[in-house]
């Protein structure tokens, strides 16, 4: 299933400033999402680490089941105000 | 009332003072949050701030709606600029309309608490010892 990243803060630089697409096998979780950019981009894993997850613009959890079409953003402590 | 508005625009206070005003509201609070010229030991010339609109904009809401109920507030507008803010640019601005002055305050300084802790929205500092994420 395929699956549209969208990265934000210091992830936007480390990863990619615009939307990536990844194919997942179905019933794959954020956090296998996680794991698998991390490994792509090791210079991200920190940030990643300790990034929120949200599933189509709402909060998630790492264990959340993604389907196919789902967005996944990974926000990094906020900063705004 | 209870609205948000992510801009692009400079925040312009008395406008939003106007529309939460009502003839049964003995209190207005207003902020205005602007971009400092230094933080912790850095000198700051400008500060970028970006978003995850979409959800900023849900999650902005959910924080004012929340916090507003609880106080009982009449109305409330909060407004965050984004894009690249100079030394003394407003990034943020907040109207509370209330019945008395002390709910306006305290409802507006946890609208600030609150959404600083959720909303999806990040700044990046500029300034003469370099850039910084914060």
């Amino acid at each position: 299933m395929r699956i549209e990243v969208r990265f934000f803060g210091r992830l936007s630089e480390l990863v990619a400033p615009e939307p990536v697409h990844f194919d997942v096998e179905a019933g794959a979780t954020a956090t296998a999402l996680r794991v698998l950019i991390a490994a792509g981009s090791p210079r991200a894993a920190d940030a990643l680490r300790t990034a929120m997850v949200a599933v189509n613009a709402e909060y998630s959890s790492d264990g959340t089941v993604l389907k196919d079409g789902d967005v996944v953003a990974f926000l990094p402590p906020v900063s705004g105000g | 009332m209870r609205i948000v508005r992510i801009t692009r625009e400079p925040i312009v206070l008395e406008p939003l003072i106007r529309e939460v005003s009502r003839p049964d509201c003995g209190a207005v609070a207003s902020f205005l949050g602007l971009v400092r010229d230094h933080a912790e030991n850095r000198r700051t010339a400008s500060i970028e701030y970006t978003a995850y609109e979409e959800m900023a904009e849900k999650e902005l809401l959910k924080v004012v709606r929340t916090v507003a109920d609880r106080f009982g507030a009449a109305a409330a507008i909060v407004v965050h600029r984004l894009g690249h803010l100079v030394v003394g640019e407003a990034s943020l601005g907040v109207v509370v309309a209330s019945g008395h002055r002390r709910e306006a305050v305290h409802c507006m300084l946890e609208i600030i608490d609150e959404m600083k802790k959720t909303v999806p929205i990040w700044k990046k500092e500029f300034g003469p010892d370099g850039t910084t994420w914060v």
